[in-house]
């Protein structure tokens, strides 16, 4: 395998983290990773195992009990440290129904980019690119909540993909997809030049997407490298 | 509405085939209802404020509102006050009208029930028809423009967003049920169920609302809700505003000469 952006340092890394809800039971107890530049990471694990939880902590929406957070070089600890993060990693939530809020698709997808202080025009016309690159223009004026699940999906991605993120955490990007459309995610990703984070239980998407895969299981990772790409 | 990006900037976000009201901009709309509610509270008479009952149902009809909604959304406002309307008549002192028994109904009480039905329709059918096309994030901006509360507004977004989630989680639990062959009826194990997804559906909105909270930080919010389209005053604000003062105006004449405050 051609080994992809080894020997930089990676953009993120988790180390020995433990994460548990209140005082339940710990969820990750101890979980380790890295992601480089261009890598495109797959995990699986059974139902419940934490997945949705790992990328919760690693864009800093829940905070571990202990372990070591780094993202672009630096240590993250405090909720501020986790701004910059979320700036620059964009999150695909398994629920997209929460993540759309907008009254139409074109102020969904412009949303981010005028947080993150564009101009009206700027936000526009990103908001457009996206919409053009993902052949969505159809949607512009929909509204998000009357969407059937797949669309709600596809328009979930673009937004995330209008924040111009570095990386990609996505939360089961192909669930509860139909054949076409699931095809359509998969391209989609596969076509994406970022490095990105994929939980999924989908194997089509891993086997032409994945360049390794980790398995959670008893709240660690495990490694189960395939090196399927690039031989 | 088909748009592509030679669209002028000011046309952008305004559906041009909307009915008129529609893209007359909120906040033109919501000085206009707080100036209406204003004036209609010191007018009386009954050709004055037939007029004015009148003049919003054109608005509304203006509005391309069909004859049917605006029928029911009387009756329906009739109906929520009719206990207001049916206890003024006889609990208003004054000249007695009508006797029977300890009942002594009033010409005043009559006269003040039957002004009050007209009022308070002419309120909320204006209210309704100038704003009930706003959805949240257009009313949201429009108090933030109007610098009358960015808190306020942030409540308004956040509020009714919230109030769509509950429904929502509410309408998915319905069908879950009756799915499941559910049917109420009223005995230990219908209440029970029920008790359930009233505790089911406290315990699911809150879950997603933390996850909307969530999704939200993600996508860089810190507290102001960003727009998109600027807005701008058009001609179908200055239509509005003049048909409004010119309407208010007749009637506070109106008011003022049939010697009625
Ligand atoms: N907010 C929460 N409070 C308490 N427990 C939770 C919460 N969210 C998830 N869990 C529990 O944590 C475990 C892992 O959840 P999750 O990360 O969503 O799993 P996965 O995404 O792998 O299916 C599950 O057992 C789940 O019940
Ligand atoms: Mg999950």
């Amino acid at each position: 395998m051609a080994e992809v952006g080894t020997g930089r340092h990676p953009l993120i890394e988790l180390c020995d983290v433990h994460f548990a809800y209140g005082q339940q039971d710990e969820i990750l107890s101890g979980c380790s990773l890295a992601l480089f530049e261009k890598q495109k990471l797959g995990v699986t694990g059974p139902i419940g195992s934490g997945k949705t939880t790992l990328l919760w902590v690693i864009v800093g929406l829940l905070r571990p009990r202990s372990g070591t957070i780094i993202a672009f070089g630096k240590e993250r600890v405090k909720e501020s440290d986790f701004y910059e993060v979320r700036r620059r990693v964009g999150l695909l939530f398994q629920q997209v129904d929460d993540q759309l809020f907008c009254p139409t698709v074109i102020e969904e997808l412009a949303f981010g980019p005028l947080n993150l202080g564009k101009s009206q025009e700027e936000a526009w016309a990103i908001a457009n690119e996206v919409l053009t690159e993902l052949e969505l223009e159809g949607y512009r004026w929909r509204c998000p909540y009357h969407l059937s699940a797949g669309e709600k999906r596809l328009i979930a991605l673009a937004s995330v993909f209008t924040m111009k993120p570095d990386v990609l955490l996505l939360d089961e990007p192909t669930a509860e997809l139909d054949e076409k459309t699931r095809k359509r995610v998969t391209q989609i990703i596969a076509q994406l030049p970022q490095a990105m984070i994929i939980v999924s239980h989908d194997e089509d998407l891993l086997d032409s997407v994945a360049h390794a895969r980790l398995v959670l299981q008893d709240g660690k990772l495990w490694d189960e490298d395939y090196s399927r790409r690039g031989g | 509405m088909e748009a592509s990006q030679d669209v002028p900037w000011h046309l952008l976000g305004k559906d041009t085939e909307a009915p008129w009201l529609e893209r007359v901009d909120p906040r033109t709309r919501l000085l206009g209802v707080f100036f209406f509610c204003c004036v209609l509270a010191f007018l009386g008479g009954w050709l004055t404020l037939g007029l004015a009952l009148g003049g919003t149902i054109g608005l509304a009809i203006a509005a391309d509102w069909h004859p049917r909604k605006i029928l029911l959304q009387l009756l329906r406002v009739s109906a929520a006050i009719s206990p207001l309307l049916l206890t003024l008549p006889w609990s208003t002192p004054g000249e007695v009208f009508w006797s029977a028994g300890p009942l002594r109904v009033t010409v005043e009480g009559m006269t003040l029930a039957g002004q009050t039905f007209l009022k308070v329709n002419t309120l909320v059918l204006f209210t309704t028809a100038c704003l009930g096309g706003l959805d949240q994030f257009r009313l949201g901006h429009a108090l933030v423009e109007l610098r009358i509360s960015p808190k306020l507004a942030l409540l308004v977004i956040l509020v009714s967003r919230y109030l769509y989630l509950v429904y929502d989680e509410y309408q998915r639990m319905r069908r879950v049920l009756k799915v499941r062959g559910f049917r109420p009826r009223l005995n230990r194990h219908s209440l029970r169920t029920l008790g359930r997804v009233v505790a089911w559906l406290v315990v699911k909105s809150a879950e997603r609302s933390q996850r909307i909270q969530a999704a939200m930080k993600c996508r860089g919010f810190s507290g102001k809700f960003p727009k998109l389209f600027p807005s701008q005053i058009g001609p179908e604000d200055r239509l509005f505003v003049s048909g409004l003062v010119a309407v208010l105006a007749l009637l506070a004449l109106l008011g003022a000469f049939a010697g009625l405050p």
